[in-house]
């Protein structure tokens, strides 16, 4: 009774707090491992078993909905578990005409088929982009810390209708083409709410309610994040006059970075 | 560092997590998906992206919205077609006999959805007159004043009615209603004339399902010719009896079986010794 206690409390404690859903997933492994291999009628091999990620993200997805009148956590998340790796195993059958790259050459083969594609990529380039996409990265979550904000809180933040992330996206787009707004962010730490309402037609209700997430893209379209920025294409070339490449984004970039 | 221009979303690993990983597409969306073993910097271009509870919730609270909305939808067609039915569709038809014949289509509801003359003279009555949207029972009292006012119907007249649909009982309602209703009607215009309903052909209905036909005798012995006539007095078989007593007792009749080959103990089935009052009248009109 004592456990049951704890494991509820341990679970509306991860519903917030990012590393406490990690450290209790790390916790209750064996449980999803289990649960898989239930699923799977054999143990899935981590890294290969593309099923235990499903049923990785599924328990904390059940993290996330559970509510104390919803009975025990783990018959919860066991049910939410095989329900996702069912609905996984749907979509995923729409595909089983095609082979797969991580299949055996040939039968007892230990080499797959994906060795045996000759790679083209210069292996070394590759290697230098990758460490400066980490490197921009890591810069951007330590502004966006300055700001009391990680990724977890971003993307549970974004909005996720269509109509919403318009909204969002004509905030930005009125953002870049007044910089003013932009180093108002940088330099006081908040969102100028009201200018950029006024700026976008956007209500202030929505960029409140969508406040965290504003922050974030808005700060990716500062300084220095030319990476990020040349990875959202779309908002670049959809902008119109302020497009990322822009002599006011060149500006502030230079200004910051 | 160039990307892929095309259409395709691509997704960029921003952090990683045990078991999900925070993704940035490039539509700027921030997203939690299916850690497969990515690491921060990698471009993707697939992923299993999160369902979050209160989007489920939301899915189910509108997919419910647009079940309930169907069936509403589905039950308002099945009422408007059945109203439809009640009100426009015709059920019965009554055809008033002032000598003018008129025919009324009625509707479930009692409008009157057709009108028509079954002679010259009726079609004459019907002329111009307007039934759009009148019930039966106002539109025999209007067809009745202006029998009247046409000088078709005067004091003494007589008015048959006859009612015909797939319910029995509808066609007996509708005749006895529009009966008092006409008499009344008239009544208060100060002109008394005869309604008679047509009662011959329920008479003859009503009796066909209880009437047993006996088999036919090859030898017919006096004492059963006897019984015969005291059972059926009015029957055309015994060549004693006249027509006049069995005008007089219509329920007596016989009506024919339609299987039988006619020699069914009761002589000729013509019926017409069965005529009661109004085959006579009618023929004086």
């Amino acid at each position: 009774m004592k456990e049951g206690h704890e494991i509820i409390d341990q679970v509306y404690a991860a519903k917030s707090d990012p590393d406490a859903a990690d450290g209790l997933i790390r916790q209750y492994m064996g449980f999803i491992r289990a649960e898989t291999a239930k699923f799977l009628n054999r143990p899935p091999a981590e890294g290969r078993d593309e099923e235990f990620s499903v049923a990785m993200l599924a328990f904390y997805e059940s993290i996330l909905g559970y509510e104390k009148g919803k009975g025990a956590f783990l018959s919860y998340s066991a049910r939410g578990i095989r329900n996702r790796l069912i609905d996984h195993y749907r979509k995923e059958r729409r595909h089983a005409h095609l082979s797969s790259l991580h299949e055996a050459v040939e039968d007892d083969a230990e080499t797959l088929k994906i060795d045996m594609l000759e790679d083209s990529r210069n292996e070394i380039q590759a290697l230098h982009d990758r460490s400066a996409v980490r490197e921009e990265i890591d810069e951007f979550e330590r502004k966006l810390l300055e700001f009391g904000i990680s990724f977890p809180e971003v993307a549970d933040n974004c909005p996720r209708q269509g109509r919403t992330l318009a909204a969002c996206q004509r905030v930005l787009a009125a953002a870049r083409r007044a910089p003013a707004l932009l180093d108002e962010l940088l330099g006081t730490g908040k969102l100028p709410v009201t200018a950029l309402a006024r700026a976008s037609g956007v209500e202030r209700k929505t960029m409140e309610r969508h406040r965290k997430y504003l922050v974030a893209v808005l700060l990716a379209f500062t300084n220095g994040y030319e990476i990020i920025r040349g990875h959202l294409y779309h908002l670049s070339s959809s902008d119109g006059p302020g497009a990322a490449d822009g002599p006011a984004s060149e500006g502030s970039r230079e200004n910051g970075a | 560092m160039e990307l892929d221009m095309g259409e395709k979303t691509t997704y960029l690993v921003m952090e990683t997590h045990p078991a999900y990983v925070v993704l940035l597409d490039s539509e700027g969306r921030f997203l939690k998906a299916a850690n497969c073993g990515y690491e921060r910097g990698d471009r993707i271009d697939t992923a299993i992206l999160i369902e979050y509870p209160q989007d489920k919730r939301r899915r189910r609270r509108r997919a419910l919205r647009t079940a309930v909305s169907l069936a509403a939808c589905v039950a308002l067609a099945v009422l408007g077609v059945q109203q439809y039915r009640y009100v426009f569709v015709p059920y019965g038809t009554l055809q008033m006999e002032i000598n003018p014949g008129v025919e009324m289509e009625i509707s479930r509801s009692g409008r009157v959805v057709g009108l028509t003359g079954t002679n010259a003279d009726g079609e004459a009555l019907v002329e111009g007159y307007d039934y759009g949207g009148k019930d039966r029972y106002e539109a025999a009292d209007e067809l009745a004043d202006l029998a009247v006012e046409m000088q078709f119907l005067e004091e003494g007249g007589q008015i048959a009615l006859t009612a015909e649909a797939e319910s029995a009982q509808w066609v007996e309602d509708t005749e006895r209603r529009m009966k008092s209703e006409l008499e009344e009607h008239l009544a208060d215009h100060s002109i008394r004339v005869v309604i008679s309903t047509d009662p011959e052909e329920k008479v003859i209905q009503e009796e066909t399902e209880s009437v047993t036909i006996p088999a036919p005798q090859q030898t017919a012995p006096a004492q059963e010719d006897a019984e015969g006539a005291q059972q059926a007095p009015a029957s055309p078989a015994a060549p004693s009896a006249p027509a006049a007593p069995a005008a007089e007792t219509p329920q007596a009749v016989q009506p024919p079986v339609s299987d039988d080959d006619g020699d069914s103990g009761y002589g000729d089935d013509d019926g017409d010794d069965g005529d009661d009052d109004d085959g006579d009248d009618d023929g004086d009109d």
